[in-house]
């Protein structure tokens, strides 16, 4: 109960658009996310299973600035149980941030991310503080609840659809709405969403 | 007689055990995900002792087939399942 309590106090909280930023003992896998905020793209390479280190790319398109670093994700914990699995994971990124055409300056991010899944029901949630020097800090949080409408067989394509809410304090915008669509086959993961203005979603994750 | 003989004699002779592959059904907790469960398929493509990797979503099983005369002990098939994000809750084992 209490698990059920935390996943989805997390995902009322905020909500992830990537799934597992730990992968398996010599597992690489390529992040790649863009919506109206923000674009980014995520190499990261999983040394053991309780973390993975890799590197980033951020931009902040409202506000023209940029930010990429190193990244390191730590999978707090995970629980396995009959049916269902959650995740609690930590990251944190240092790097270096910039505002277009002006000097990069020392920057990054920690955030949390949480998740609770079964076969038809996922709960996402994710926060993030992000502090780019001269430049500011800003937060940001996401939730997520999706559906999948079949449960598929190991090897079929799967679907799901979510509801999401993100706030992020950077943008004019602060709130957006959205709905998304997740597709993944094999170790191919691709989401397409829209958000409540109209705004375009569109994320992909491959494993190697 | 001669004939008689011989056959008797092979048929007392022993013979070897032809190498029998062994199907182990791994029971595991935390299997939801197609995305997330192949990273038992890789980590079981590295060995040598394993041939076949088959995931079942709806029993929450993983299937291994074994090359003949390979062992894949409980402890070493147990870890190969937790790095891979799962946790055993029992393993069964016959020979195909």
């Amino acid at each position: 109960m209490r698990i059920w309590l935390a996943a989805l106090g997390a995902a009322l909280l905020t909500t992830a658009a990537g799934a597992r930023p730990v992968s398996w003992p010599g597992g690489v896998t390529w992040m790649q996310e863009l919506d109206p905020g923000t674009g980014s793209a995520l190499l990261h390479y999983t040394p053991n299973r309780h973390y993975s280190v890799g590197g980033r790319y951020l931009r902040m398109r409202e506000e023209d600035a940029n930010l990429a670093g190193a990244q390191a994700t730590w999978l707090v914990k995970r629980w396995n149980m009959e049916g269902a699995q959650a995740n609690l994971y930590l990251s944190g990124l240092a790097g270096a941030g910039w505002r277009d055409g002006e000097s990069a300056r020392p920057g990054g991010f920690v955030d949390a991310q949480a998740d609770w899944e079964n076969r038809r029901v996922m709960l996402m949630g994710m926060a993030r503080l992000t502090r780019i020097d001269r430049l500011g800090t800003t937060d940001m949080q996401l939730g997520r609840i999706g559906w999948a409408p079949y449960e598929g067989d190991y090897g079929d394509a799967h679907l799901w659809l979510f509801a999401q809410l993100k706030r992020d304090s950077g943008m004019a915008d602060e709130v957006q709405p959205a709905l998304v669509a997740r597709l993944f086959y094999r170790k191919l993961l691709v989401e397409a969403g829209v958000t409540d203005r109209g705004g375009l979603i569109l994320n992909s994750q491959i494993r190697f | 007689m001669k004939k008689l003989m011989i056959a008797l004699l092979l048929a007392a002779a022993p013979v070897a055990a032809a190498p029998t592959p062994e199907l182990v059904t791994v029971k595991v907790n935390g299997l939801v995900c197609d995305f997330c469960a192949r990273s038992i398929e890789a980590m079981m493509k590295k060995r040598d002792d394993v041939s076949g990797v088959h995931v079942d979503l709806d029993k929450g099983e993983v299937h291994l087939k074994l090359k003949a005369n390979a062992t894949l002990d409980d402890a070493t098939l147990k870890k190969l399942i937790t790095d891979s994000g799962y946790n055993v809750t029992g393993v069964d084992r016959k020979a195909l």
